[in-house]
């Protein structure tokens, strides 16, 4: 009895061909789901693609919306409003067989209001400056974007170009090209940065561009990744029927590119875009916690953690300077990978789902 | 075969050339008053930089001439010593530089290594169930924790275990590889080097595992779609030998394979784990070198780990006909 | 997105999803049960026939809605006899194979509903399963044991890591655990002996990608044999293979079928396969047995307009035409069927009536039915 239930619950759920189709023929009358809608679809049923794009849209906004909307603080505007600090110490004696315990109390006034704890003024406090972390976060997370953004633009840029030329022509050229990637990726990668920012510091650029800088040279170091994929994407598609086809059509060698590699390439190119942005924002954020990428007073996530590398006080007792901005790289960065990873399943077109 | 590894050394030289010119290029690009400013500031911090090692230097990398024909000359007098494994003098330890980076390996090594193996035991059968679970909740669950992992910036992760379980807790010690105040011998040494490497291995775990988990469950779902394991099914094996048997062992191929790759990187040294846990990790002297500009140095660390990489590379290729039947080299 | 009439709207999207979702998760829950055996023990109709497969429903459920890929489905396969499944690509041949062997790929390939019964024979004593209902837990009773199975592709169907024998030493010691080394090895090479294979020694130790295709596919039928399977699942075991394997391949089969004393399922879409090869013939189309019958009732009285088609379209050497009879169209796709003929379109002998209802299964002789309007106004049985 049971099953005749949930028999007639399928027949139902499946729509239908409604009357005038019925003298369709039966191989047309099957009603698909669009691609896009497909692809849709697949990226939304992953509830992680969409934890992940509530990430990155919700740190979108607090990057470059905050600082707008919040106007208490400025970036590198110091709270001057001052600061007492007692200092207790005791100083314990005996005299004559009686002891006698000398307390001292020091008040010190500071100038600027360091290290303050979370209120109502400054939401996650200050740091050991005198900064508003809050609104730092806000400015750090500017800097993390834009970079990891224009750098991935890049690699992609270079890669296509490269990848394209290597794939599209093969030969001396593609050798050539291969051989160049092999050695750039064997190049190290945070050690060479380390001469670059040497050699950074010695020409006294300004810090503030000076984290562009050491992302152009990632861009220079990263492309290969993306060559080799575009290359390798056009060597099979070149293989392919339609692509004889187009050849025997006597299309251009632009349209070709253009018109039949391009939109089979990009599915691909698109997740390991979005995988990228995750680890570049990584890079940054290394460089600047290891003092070579965006300097004081300037923000950056991996700046405001630098602090505590030092300074055992703050790593300890203070955790609202440092805590905060490394939740902020976790979470854009798991943003990103989220949505590459959602994008990767919904694109395959040979997921088993 | 012969041939074959013999096309592959080959090839592997010619990288090596082309990372030492780009190597190479970038120390000409230093200005040579900043070099004379750095070595003041090391004397001024304490060591001693013979006039004979600052001399040494500007003839190995050739400075001081700035015409072509002198960059030339100065790139392969650099070449030259570097055939013989001259790196040069470093300026603050005032030893070679392979001595520096041979002695300091050590440690690095032993850390990665422990660190590889515990990743792999961990990775391998989380990739496995998540793939053979596809979809389910433990797939999810499993996906989600080593994304964390992935995502986590070392120094954050690293500072973060540091604050807990070193300094809150004080169930470990925060930094160093042996306790500076007791002197131990024997098991006890033994048990202060595990104890003090603990976090730093644990960190470097957690944020490893997540990348070779995914490329576990890549391979894993891969190969459970194919024909043979349709026919190790269709048998009447076992579910559980079809996939430790049937699957994994066709899974193992690409996992070897990257193994082999990244053997050489083991020496190469964790910059950011040793810094963040003060080991005196390869690593760690490099960063230190460089914050006090010791040129030769870090020239000589660069073309180290260029050499490893390329070293991975040829024996990730060759590993790979060693494992798959189906490969045949030639 | 949704302008396109051809396109589902969003809405039906997600209600198929949902539905999907909660039918594929009780037949997923209920395919990993653990029960008693009784659950699934039967009684045969005919206690001639060693598989009986009575209406049986294979869905796939897809995002664009429930593929009845088997729709009722019923033959049966009588002892000592080889039945021939033909049909075109997609008909369902193969899901049933499938399904009869448990091996589809879940949790979108499921049993729906119906009864494949089963006369297993271990040490003597015979029982029926209900393979339909068998969990997963106690499918090794039957599966590689009882019924084994030979693949299209010989070229990937082997392990490429592990050597010949030991994928064939595995198969002993599936069925006999206490076997020695020595035991599994003397049984591989008699079976590499058995299919033909001139160098046992040798291909025992060879790794599949040593052997040639027709090679291959000898190891996977001496794979097949090792268990001294009650039936033998033979899906296009010769498609892949160059014309004068295919005859080798037959040969030995058939050969093979008088050793063993068991029974081949042989899946195929080349009739002259199944003219040379089967006692019984099952046509399907679309999902559902059109006609089934002896290999004569079939090649010399076809009934069904598809069966004729078919039969015309087989190329042969006295025919003056110079082109081949082709049937019009395509096998429809099963995402939703409609309920009249499903061959109605392609169908040059269409009356009135296959406007109406699916036909019934007529019974033609005491082995013939077909489905058709065109015979019978008897609603004799829906088989």
């Amino acid at each position: 009895m049971e099953n005749v239930t949930e028999k007639e619950v399928i027949e139902a759920s499946a729509p239908q061909a409604s009357a005038e189709d019925t003298e369709v023929p039966l191989d047309k009358n099957v009603r698909l789901m669009s691609p896009t809608r497909m692809v849709v679809r697949r990226f939304f049923r992953s509830k992680l693609s969409i934890v992940g794009l509530i990430m990155v849209v919700g740190l979108f906004l607090f990057s470059f919306a905050g600082p707008l909307i919040y106007t208490e603080w400025g970036e590198i505007e110091l709270d001057e409003s001052g600061k007492t600090e007692y200092s207790v110490s005791e100083t314990s004696y005996t005299v004559d067989g009686k002891e006698y315990t000398v307390r001292q109390t020091t008040e010190k006034s500071l100038k600027d209001n360091f290290l303050a704890p979370p209120s109502s003024e400054h939401i996650l406090g200050t740091d050991n400056e005198g900064y508003d972390i809050f609104v730092r976060l806000m400015y750090g997370g500017r800097i993390s974007l834009i970079v990891s953004f224009i750098a991935v633009f890049l690699i992609t840029i270079l890669g296509v170009i490269m990848g394209g030329i290597a794939g599209f022509f093969g030969g001396a050229v593609d050798n050539i090209i291969m051989r160049l990637c092999d050695i750039l990726i064997c190049l190290p990668g945070i050690p060479i940065l380390l001469i670059i920012s040497t050699i950074l510091d010695a020409s006294e650029i300004d810090a503030k561009y000076r984290i562009y800088l050491l992302m152009i040279y990632l861009t220079f170091i990263s492309w290969p990744g993306t060559a080799r994929l575009v290359r390798g994407q056009i060597l099979s598609l070149r293989e392919q029927e339609y692509m004889v086809a187009a050849e025997a059509m006597g299309y251009s060698v632009s349209r070709k590119i253009f018109k039949h590699l391009v939109p089979n390439v990009m599915p691909q190119l698109i997740v390991s875009m979005s995988l990228s942005l995750g680890s570049m924002i990584l890079y940054e954020a290394t460089l600047s916690y290891l003092n070579l990428g965006v300097k004081a007073p300037y923000a950056a996530w991996g700046t405001m953690i630098n602090i505590i590398s030092t300074n055992q006080d703050i790593l300890q007792n203070h955790l609202n300077v440092w805590v905060p901005a490394g939740v902020c790289i976790v979470i854009a960065v798991l943003g990103f990978n989220f949505i590459g990873d959602g994008l990767r399943d919904a694109l395959d077109p040979k997921a088993r789902r | 075969m012969f041939k074959y590894i013999l096309k592959r050394l080959l090839m592997s030289v010619l990288i090596l050339l082309g990372v030492s010119m780009i190597i190479y290029f970038l120390i000409r690009l230093m200005p040579v008053d900043f070099i004379q400013d750095k070595i003041n500031a090391i004397n001024q911090g304490g060591a001693t930089v013979s006039e004979e090692t600052v001399n040494a230097m500007y003839e190995m990398y050739g400075l001081g001439d700035d015409s072509f024909l002198g960059i030339l000359k100065g790139y392969f007098s650099w070449l030259g010593a570097l055939a013989t494994f001259d790196l040069g003098t470093s300026f603050v330890y005032g030893i070679p530089v392979a001595q520096v980076i041979f002695e300091h390996m050590g440690i690095s090594f032993a850390i990665a290594l422990i660190a590889t193996i515990f990743e792999f035991l961990i990775a391998i059968p989380l990739g496995i169930t998540a793939a053979t679970h596809q979809y389910s909740f433990r797939d999810y669950l499993v996906t989600v924790l080593v994304m964390i992992g992935i995502s986590l910036p070392s120094f954050f992760f690293g500072q973060m275990l540091k604050d807990v379980l070193a300094l809150k807790l004080g169930w470990f010690p925060a930094s160093g590889l042996v306790n500076a105040t007791a002197s131990f011998t024997g098991a006890e040494l033994l048990l202060d080097y595990v104890r003090h490497m603990f976090i730093p291995i644990l960190t470097i775990v957690i944020l490893s595992i997540g990348a070779r988990m995914r490329m576990t469950r890549t391979n894993m779902l891969e190969v459970m779609n194919s024909d043979y394991i349709r026919t190790a099914r269709a048998k009447g094996l076992k579910e559980s030998v079809v996939i430790n048997k049937h699957a994994f062992r066709n899974t193992l191929i690409p996992l070897v394979t990257s193994l082999a790759g990244l053997l050489p990187s083991l020496f190469s040294g964790a910059i950011i784990t040793e810094q963040v846990f003060d080991l005196p990790g390869i690593g760690n002297i490099a960063l230190d070198a460089m914050n006090r500009g010791d040129i030769p140095f870090i020239m000589g660390y660069n073309m180290f780990l260029a050499l490893l990489s390329v070293i991975g590379v040829l024996l990730a290729d060759l590993m790979y006909g060693l494992v798959d039947p189906r490969v045949k080299l030639g | 997105m949704a302008k396109n009439k051809n396109y589902l709207s969003g809405r039906e999207v997600r209600a198929i999803a949902k539905e999907n979702a909660k039918v594929m998760k009780r037949l997923e829950a209920e395919k990993y049960r653990k029960c008693e055996e009784s659950e699934y023990l039967t009684q045969m109709k005919d206690p001639e026939n060693i598989l009986e497969i009575d209406e049986l429903h294979t869905y796939f459920f897809t995002e664009q809605g429930v593929v009845k890929a088997v729709n009722g489905v019923s033959f049966n396969i009588p002892k000592n006899s080889t039945v021939g499944v033909v049909g075109e690509s997609g008909c369902g041949k193969s899901v049933t194979s499938m399904s009869v062997m448990r091996l589809l790929q879940g949790p979108t390939g499921q049993i729906y509903s119906g009864e494949i019964r089963f006369n297993a024979k271990k040490n003597g004593e015979e029982k029926v399963f209900d393979i339909a209902k068998m969990p997963m837990g106690d499918i090794h009773k039957i599966r590689g044991d009882q019924i084994a199975m030979i693949f299209q592709e010989p070229m990937t169907s082997l392990n490429p890591v592990f050597t010949i024998g030991q994928q064939l030493d595995e198969v002993t010691f599936i069925h006999n655990p206490e076997a020695t080394k020595e035991q599994a090895k003397e049984k591989s090479i008699e079976m590499l002996n058995l299919v033909g294979i001139a160098m046992p020694e040798r291909v025992y130790n060879a790794f599949p990608h040593e052997l040639s295709g027709g090679m291959r596919q000898r190891v996977m039928i001496s794979m097949a044999l090792a268990s001294s399977p009650r039936l033998i699942i033979a899906d296009e075991p010769t498609t892949a293979l160059d014309v004068t394997i295919q005859a080798q391949i037959l040969d030995l089969l058939r050969d093979l079928k008088t050793k063993i004393d068991g029974s081949i399922m042989l899946i195929t879409h080349d009739l002259g396969v199944i003219a040379e090869m089967a006692d019984y013939v099952v046509v399907m189309y679309a999902g559902k047995v059109i006609e089934q019958g002896t290999v004569q009732e079939i090649f010399h009285d076809p009934r069904h307009p598809y069966t004729i088609g078919l039969q015309k379209s087989k190329p042969t050497l006295n025919s003056d035409s110079d082109t081949l009879f082709n049937i019009p169209g395509n096998v429809p796709n099963p995402v939703n069927m409609p309920n009249y003929c499903y061959f109605k379109e392609r169908c040059s002998r269409c009356i009135e009536k296959c406007s109406g209802d699916y036909p019934c299964m007529v019974q033609v002789s005491p082995t013939h039915f077909v489905a058709c309007h065109l015979y019978g106004e008897g609603d004799t049985n829906n088989g």
